[in-house]
């Protein structure tokens, strides 16, 4: 748990939903590891769909930052559900449940019937990431109804959070995002840096908390720098670099 | 046109609330809400959106294909069988998710029978979002409603003021459109103005005066044209120029070469030169 991150989340970092939206690849993904261990440290039930990176990737990151997942996933505590391989065998089955070659809304149900069975009370969930399966060729309504049932079956549950990762490039996969965007208590957007590349400065994480009844959104902006162990989370233009 | 509307002075019988993923309509919505004291009926189609609290009735669609329950909902009927006929306003929140979970057609039918139904003086309000969904989807269902209401935020850092650009279709058919200000007074009461341009446009001036001060921090010109370098070297005097080519360039602007035959050469020798009228070639015996 990164707690530079907890501080500049606030009271939101408990939102039911989280949308966690990257503008440059593979920038987000500190996010997702902070809100893993966060509920790991205290004993509750973590459920990892990986649409794009392997147990092996979470397990690594998870050794660096204290816990180890393979033994948590033995305990039961973490359970990491294989999506794009199972997705696979499923659909070079003889009668597979998914319909990829003619998609409508109702393609991704079996998969949502399959996680909705690991959820239970007092539950994470991290669906990594979602804008892989609009490259498997479905469509974002179809993958909107996937998040959409997923939020009301985990809105209906006590204490569990979702925690959802996109990736944004281009107007379809930006259409994916809006609508996903509606759905969530907090919007965290990851972006590179305008100017370049730096060593001292990761990118820009924008925070979007969902206001209290009526209330527009509210937008704070921050530089972060992702390290070894650890991210720092400043303001922009006060790296240490320039200060 | 909006305190009109809200008072009843313009009648409408669907109003569409077009907003920003990220601008809230609730504030216009409970505008419209208190203006109209009838039974007040709130179509749900997902969590995360308007209180249910302040609504009689609620029909609840978060379900509609059944993915939970197994039975999806026989859509439009599982709305039009709850809603009666009478005197009522009746919420959609969101006709985005209505368009995208059913068909484009069932739910411009669905926003067609619930305008009649929600007759005498009521009213029929949706919330649509923009950037969620193709943008001729969009334009067909404005094209249902009486009023729509376009928000916007005037200050991206702000949540108010708040701009509505207002298209409200008469009973004659005529289209008038306005745009208003949203903003909180000194008491906390929400006051709704006129919309002034000027204001706009002054932020569009800041940016000019900094690219005029770019300009004057620069030591050489970085925003030249085909216009300006030719006036400028029509201007330009060279040297050799006579004192009556400099003083015609003065006055009209352009070089005049004394002569009848602007083509000709004249020449003016000077102290070198040797002028010699003889032909060069007289000595040759061919």
């Amino acid at each position: 748990m990164f707690t530079q991150l907890s501080s500049c989340l606030g009271a939101a970092e408990s939102s039911k939903f989280v949308t966690v939206d990257e503008l440059a690849p593979d920038k987000g993904g500190f996010i997702l590891h902070h809100f893993i261990s966060r509920w790991l440290k205290t004993g509750q039930k973590v459920v990892i769909v990986g649409l794009e990176h392997s147990f092996g990737h979470y397990h690594s990151v998870g050794i660096k930052l204290g816990y180890n997942l393979l033994k948590l996933r033995e305990n039961g505590q973490v359970v990491f559900y294989e999506g794009l391989k199972r997705i696979l065998d499923l659909s070079l089955a003889d009668s597979s449940p998914f319909q990829f070659d003619d998609p409508d809304l109702s393609s991704l149900k079996p998969l949502y019937h399959e996680i909705s069975s690991l959820i239970s009370d007092n539950t994470l969930v991290v669906l990594d990431q979602v804008s892989m399966l609009t490259c498997l060729g479905l469509t974002t309504p179809s993958v909107f109804t996937f998040c959409h049932y997923l939020v009301t079956s985990l809105a209906s549950m006590h204490n569990c959070q979702l925690v959802i990762r996109l990736h944004q490039s281009g107007d379809k996969t930006g259409q994916l995002v809006r609508l996903v965007h509606r759905l969530a208590g907090l919007n965290l957007t990851v972006a590179g840096l305008q100017t370049g590349q730096s060593r001292d400065v990761s990118g820009v994480l924008t925070v979007r908390t969902r206001g209290v009844e009526g209330e527009d959104w509210d937008q704070r902006n921050f530089q972060f720098r992702v390290e070894d162990k650890n991210v720092k989370i400043f303001a922009p233009g006060t790296s240490s670099a320039v200060l | 046109m909006l305190p009109r509307l809200l008072s009843g002075a313009e009648e409408s019988d669907c109003v569409l609330l077009v907003t920003q993923p990220a601008v809230s309509p609730a504030d216009i919505l409970n505008l419209f809400l208190k203006s109209c004291p009838a039974l007040s009926v709130l179509v749900k189609t997902g969590p995360n959106q308007t209180s249910d609290a302040q609504f009689s009735k609620v029909i609840d669609l978060t379900d509609s294909l059944g993915w939970n329950s197994g039975i999806p909902l026989k859509f439009p009927e599982c709305v039009l069988n709850e809603v009666e006929n009478g005197k009522q306003v009746i919420v959609i929140d969101s006709v985005t998710d209505l368009l995208l979970f059913q068909k484009p057609t069932a739910v411009a039918n669905l926003i067609r029978k619930l305008t009649q139904k929600a007759s005498n003086k009521a009213k029929l309000i949706g919330i649509l979002h923009q950037g969620c969904l193709d943008d001729n989807i969009v334009k067909d269902i404005e094209n249902l409603a009486n009023t729509t209401v376009v928000l916007e935020k005037i200050d991206e850092k702000e949540a108010y003021p708040k701009l509505c650009k207002i298209s409200h279709r008469k009973l004659g058919g005529k289209l008038v459109t306005s745009k208003e200000v949203i903003k909180f007074d000194t008491v906390g009461n929400i006051k709704i103005e006129t919309f002034q341009e000027n204001k706009a446009k002054s932020k569009y001036n800041d940016e000019e005066d900094a690219d005029e001060a770019i300009d004057k921090l620069t030591t050489f010109n970085i925003g030249t044209s085909k216009n300006k370098e030719k006036e400028a070297k029509e201007k330009l005097v060279l040297p050799f120029y006579t004192d009556e080519q400099k003083q015609s360039v003065a006055a009209a602007g352009e070089v005049k070469i004394q002569g009848e035959n602007p083509g000709k050469i004249y020449y003016e020798p000077d102290s070198g030169d040797d002028w010699d009228d003889d032909d060069p070639d007289d000595d040759l015996d061919f």
